[in-house]
C-alpha cells in the first residue's frame, strides 16, 4: 500500500465503506495524522452509511391488512376486517364468539357490524325471456337416418349432373317424347297409363335437357315383346342402339333401363335467372324397390351405356338428376330443386341445386 | 353432457347468469345475447362439458364475454373506491337494496362481478378464481375492497339522507 497525496482520496473512500483491512486501515489513519490538512472531518465518525440508523414508524402494525384466518387474534384495530371475514363465513366458531362479544359490548362496533351486513347483496329474481329458445330437441336416430339418406341420394344426383351436362342437344322436330330404351322388357308397367303420346313441337335443344324423364332400373332376364305402343320407330331405333347392345353383349343379368317422356314439357320455363325443372310424375316407387343402387350402376357400365343412349336419343345426364332428385322429393316429401340458369344467348351457364337447408350454385364447363 | 343435461342446465342457470350479467351490464339487450351466445358455446362444447362443471363452465364464458364487450366498447373505467364517489342524487335513494345495487354499479369491473358471484351465486372463493381467472388471494381481496366501498357508500348516503 503507497498512499501518499495523490491517491490518499481514493483510499479514504476505501476505509469508509469498508473494504480495507484493519492493517489497512492503519496505515490510512497514520497518512491522516502526519497530513492533517487531508483529514477532512471523516475519520472518527460513524455516520458515513445513510442506512445506518434507524427510524422505527409506531404506527406499522396499525396499517397492515393482513385478512384474518383461524390463527389471527380479533383486537380492536382489526375489526372491520373480522367483520368482512364473519361476513364471509371465513371465521372459526371461536372468532365468531369473540366478535360477538365485542359487538356485545360496544354500542358503535354494534353499528358498525349492522352496517357490514348491510352490503350484503341479496338474491332478486330475474327471469330470462328467451329461455324457451335455448331448449333443444333431440334429433331422433330415424330422422338423422333419413337425412342422412337424403344427402346422400342428393349428393349421387349432383354427381351425376356434374359429371356431365350436355347442354346441347338436339331434339328433331316432332318427334315422340315417349321413349322406350328397354328392349328386354314390357316397359309399360312403369308407365302411367293415364298418359297419351303426343308430338312436340319444335324444342329448344337446351330445353331439352329440362324435360321429365322417369328412370328405373328392373331385374328381367327375357326380352320384352314389343306392344303397339313400342312399336313406334323411336323405340324400334332404340331397340338397335347401343344401350340394348352392351346389355345384350355383356350377357350380365339385365337390368333394363327405361327411359320415358310421361308428359310434354309445359313450358313452364318462366323468365328469371333460374329455370324450375318441372316435377315428374312417377309410377309408384314399390314396383321398382331394390333396384337402383351406385354398385348396380357401376357394374353394368350405366356410364357408357347412357353416353351412347343420349348420343342416340338426345338425353342428357341433367334430364336424369332432375328425375333423381324429383324422386327424392317423392319419396322424402322434401323440397329438393335443381335449377337451370341461362346467359344471354340462352344457353345454359350454371345450375343451382337447391334444398331448405342449401343452395349450391355451379357454373357449366362447356368445353365439349 | 347429453341433451336433456343441456336442458336441464337452461332450466337451472339461464336466469342466474341473466342477472349476473344484466346486473354487470345494465343493458337488456345485450345481457339476453351474452347468455344466448353462452349457452350455443356449450351446446357446441357438449361432449366436453361436464355435468357436474356446467354451471362455473357458463359463469366463466359469459364473464370472459362479458368482459370482452366491455373492453371492446371501452366501458371500462378505472376507478378507485378508495377515492369514493359522492352520489349526486341521494335524497330518492331511500331503498336499502336500490341503494346497494347504485353502490355496485360504481365498482370497477372486476370487483363487481366477484362480489356478485360470491353473493348471488354463492361461489367459494376458489370457483370464482376458476370463472374470473383471478387467483384465490386477488379474489379475497377485491371482495373486501368491495365491501368496504359499499359499506362507506351505503353509510355516507344514510348520513345525508
Amino acid at each position: 500500500m503507497d498512499i501518499n497525496r495523490n491517491n490518499y482520496e481514493e483510499y479514504l473512500l476505501d476505509l469508509m465503506e469498508g473494504r480495507l483491512t484493519a492493517e489497512e486501515s492503519q496505515q490510512v489513519r497514520d497518512f491522516l495524522l502526519l497530513h492533517p490538512d487531508c483529514d477532512e472531518g471523516f475519520i472518527g465518525e460513524q455516520t458515513w452509511n445513510l442506512a445506518s440508523g434507524t427510524i422505527v414508524f409506531k404506527g406499522k402494525a396499525g396499517l397492515k391488512k393482513e385478512l384474518p384466518d383461524s390463527s389471527t387474534p380479533l383486537t380492536p384495530s382489526n375489526f372491520d376486517l373480522f367483520s368482512i371475514a364473519r361476513l364471509e363465513g371465513d371465521l372459526t366458531p371461536a372468532q365468531e364468539a369473540d366478535h360477538d362479544r365485542l359487538v356485545a359490548a360496544d354500542g358503535a362496533r354494534k353499528k358498525e357490524w349492522e352496517a357490514w351486513q348491510k352490503t350484503r347483496l341479496t338474491g332478486e329474481v330475474i327471469l330470462y325471456g328467451r329461455k324457451h329458445q335455448l331448449i333443444k330437441t333431440p334429433v331422433r336416430r330415424s330422422r338423422m337416418i333419413w337425412i342422412s339418406v337424403i344427402s346422400t341420394a342428393a349428393a349421387l344426383a349432383m354427381i351425376i349432373t356434374l359429371f356431365r351436362i350436355n347442354p346441347v342437344l338436339t331434339d328433331p322436330a316432332g318427334t315422340s317424347r315417349e321413349i322406350i330404351v328397354d328392349a328386354v322388357d314390357d316397359p309399360t308397367a312403369f308407365e302411367d297409363k293415364g298418359k297419351t303420346k303426343q308430338q312436340e313441337p319444335s324444342v329448344d335443344p337446351v330445353i331439352l335437357a329440362s324435360e321429365p324423364v322417369t328412370f328405373s332400373i328392373k331385374k328381367h332376364q327375357d326380352p320384352p315383346e314389343l306392344t303397339g305402343e313400342n312399336q313406334d320407330p323411336v323405340q324400334t331405333g332404340l331397340k338397335s342402339d347401343s344401350a340394348s347392345r352392351i346389355i345384350d353383349e355383356e350377357k350380365i343379368q339385365t337390368r333394363p333401363l327405361k327411359f320415358g317422356m310421361m308428359q310434354s314439357y309445359p313450358k313452364a320455363i318462366e323468365a328469371g335467372q333460374y329455370d324450375r325443372i318441372v316435377s315428374l310424375d312417377l309410377p309408384p316407387f314399390s314396383n321398382q324397390s331394390g333396384s337402383l343402387t351406385w354398385a348396380q350402376l357401376s357394374e353394368k357400365g350405366l356410364r357408357q351405356t347412357y353416353r351412347d343412349f343420349i348420343k342416340e336419343k338426345d338425353l342428357s345426364l341433367l334430364t336424369v338428376a332432375s328425375a333423381g332428385v324429383h324422386g327424392i322429393n317423392r319419396l322424402t316429401r322434401s323440397e329438393l330443386s335443381l335449377d337451370l340458369s341461362r346467359n344471354e344467348d340462352g344457353e345454359i351457364s350454371g345450375f343451382r341445386f337447391k334444398s331448405n337447408l342449401l343452395s349450391v350454385d355451379s357454373p357449366v364447363n362447356r368445353t365439349e | 353432457m347429453t341433451v336433456e343435461d343441456y336442458n336441464k342446465a337452461v332450466e337451472s342457470y339461464a336466469d342466474n347468469l341473466y342477472r349476473f350479467v344484466l346486473k354487470n351490464l345494465k343493458d337488456v339487450h345485450l345481457s339476453e345475447d351474452i347468455v344466448q351466445e353462452t349457452f350455443e358455446k356449450l351446446w357446441v362444447k357438449l361432449e366436453a362439458v361436464s355435468v357436474l362443471k356446467v354451471k362455473t363452465y357458463l359463469f366463466t364464458s359469459a364473464y370472459h364475454t362479458m368482459i370482452d364487450y366491455i373492453r371492446k366498447e371501452k366501458r371500462y373505467v378505472g376507478f378507485d373506491p378508495g377515492e369514493g364517489i359522492e352520489p349526486s342524487h341521494s335524497s330518492h335513494y331511500s331503498d336499502l337494496t336500490e341503494l346497494l345495487e347504485i353502490a355496485v354499479g360504481n365498482l370497477p369491473e372486476d370487483q363487481k362481478a366477484v362480489v356478485m358471484l360470491r353473493d348471488y351465486e354463492g361461489y367459494a372463493y376458489r370457483e370464482i378464481a376458476d370463472i374470473t381467472g383471478l387467483s384465490e388471494s386477488q379474489v379475497k381481496v377485491y371482495i373486501y375492497r368491495a365491501r368496504v366501498y359499499l359499506k362507506n357508500y351505503i353509510g355516507s348516503i344514510e348520513q345525508v339522507i
